[in-house]
């Protein structure tokens, strides 16, 4: 597997980098948009908390590839344009990210006691502080572990990219295995490639979780 | 609630009391101006709420007028010196952080602030809600059922914080099921029911009520005393 490793390391390095680069435009989009997005529907239910809630119930239930494949295909033929497949995937997951991100906020927001908004009120904190001091990292707390298992899932769902022909990382092993057939290694190295990636990303949940999650139970 | 009618002075301690589900709690969230009636009016300090309106988008009464909650509501991210001094922060009145301090020693809590509520008793954390809100130096305070869980060493400590604030002016109204701590800190007792204000009056309407609601709540409360 090494020996592999070694003589396609700049296929697979190249393929690694488009991987990340999709994920890093979909975890920074659908957490930039959909944490607003979900605060601002759970706090103004129906003018903003209904539509999202409807997108993204429909989305959900679009399978992804189905999405993918849509975007790519019949809407730029629908529309008369050509758009790089790689931003095709990018709008694409981001899109579900930001709704499936916003539904978690809003969800956890709705859930988060009114008792401590309405004593932070008569203690005689202002709005802002109210919102940044009290409400944020109480509902951020319910939030987080549901956002990053979505991240995590985004990156998995990042594969369907090679679908429409961008070179991310599946793609670059299905093309190195085409040319010398060896799938138990260079599959078992995607994998390898893909931990590599997620742990990393589950030790940073692991500290924010200690650090915004401990434990508020009352005895 | 129907026909409430409640005047409250300055340096006044009225203490409400009745049975579960008459609408204690309620009248207090009414006066603190975080629940609306369906009709009727409060004068707060000076300011003129016409219900039905939103309180919370007229004119803000907190935290001249505040309240300790029933269920405490400490908020459980912070620790409970910061639940107690993060209020005043804000205020940047450094002699209200002070009286925070003076308050924390009184009830002899001092030691425990870098807990967080979920570390300490119900008591304790009883007492860093009051602790919050007194050092807000309102002037009118609402307690809703504070003597729940506390010992009677801390109970007359309150009393004497009672007594002291209502001194300076302060207007408490307290709820309490505890009818010596009502007796011996209240100037008012108000006996409400069903919504409805049965009786009210000096503390001696506990010594010789005049309706025979508060005649069978108090037998009630003469025999559970028997029993202890």
């Amino acid at each position: 597997m090494l020996k592999i490793l070694s003589e396609h390391a700049g296929e697979f390095a190249g393929g690694l980098r488009t991987t990340l680069v999709i994920c890093a435009w979909i975890w920074g989009l659908g957490i930039a948009l959909g944490t607003p997005l979900g605060v601002a529907a759970g706090r103004y239910r129906v003018l903003v908390g209904m539509p999202v809630r409807a997108i993204g119930l429909g989305l959900s239930g679009i399978p992804i590839i189905v999405w993918l494949f849509w975007l790519h295909y019949p809407a730029q033929y629908m529309l008369g344009i050509v758009v790089d497949p790689k931003l095709t995937a990018i709008v694409a997951l981001s899109t579900l990210n930001i709704f499936w991100v916003a539904d978690i906020w809003r969800r956890c927001y709705e859930d988060c006691p009114m008792q401590y908004q309405l004593v932070a009120k008569v203690s005689g904190l202002n709005p802002g502080t109210i919102a940044w001091r009290i409400t944020l990292p109480l509902v951020a707390r319910h939030a987080l572990p549901g956002i990053l298992i979505v991240q995590i899932n985004m990156l998995h769902a990042s594969l369907f990219a090679s679908f429409i022909s961008v070179d991310e990382l599946f793609r670059a092993a299905q093309r190195i295995n085409s040319q010398i057939y060896k799938p138990v290694e260079i599959y078992t190295a995607l994998a390898i490639f893909f931990l590599a990636v997620t742990i990393p990303v589950y030790l940073v949940a692991n500290q924010i979780q200690k650090r915004f999650g401990r434990d508020y139970s009352e005895t | 609630m129907s026909d409430v009618s409640l005047d409250v002075r300055p340096g006044e301690v009225v203490g409400i009391i009745g049975p579960s589900g008459a609408g204690k709690s309620t009248l207090l969230r009414v006066i603190a101006g975080i629940e609306s009636a369906n009709s009727g009016q409060l004068n707060l300090c000076s300011h003129l709420y016409d219900f039905p309106c939103d309180p919370l988008r007229l004119h803000k009464p907190w935290p001249k007028t505040t309240l300790v909650f029933q269920s405490l509501c400490l908020w459980p991210h912070l620790s409970l010196r910061e639940n107690v001094l993060m209020p005043l922060r804000q205020q940047m009145d450094m002699s209200k952080i002070e009286r925070a301090e003076e308050y924390l020693e009184m009830f002899q809590i001092e030691k425990i602030g870098s807990r967080f509520p979920n570390q300490v008793s119900g008591g304790q954390r009883q007492l860093f809600a009051l602790c919050r809100a007194l050092s807000l130096d309102p002037d009118l305070l609402l307690l809703d059922e504070v003597t729940a869980s506390l010992d009677v060493e801390h109970i007359r400590t309150l009393r004497e914080v009672i007594t002291d604030r209502s001194k300076q002016g302060v207007a408490i109204v307290f709820v309490s099921h505890s009818l010596g701590f009502v007796r011996k800190t209240a100037n008012v007792v108000v006996f409400l029911d069903r919504g409805e204000i049965h009786e009210n009056g000096p503390v001696s309407i506990l010594s010789d009520p005049k309706t025979d609601r508060l005649k069978r709540f108090l037998f009630a409360a003469d025999e559970l005393n028997e029993i202890e």
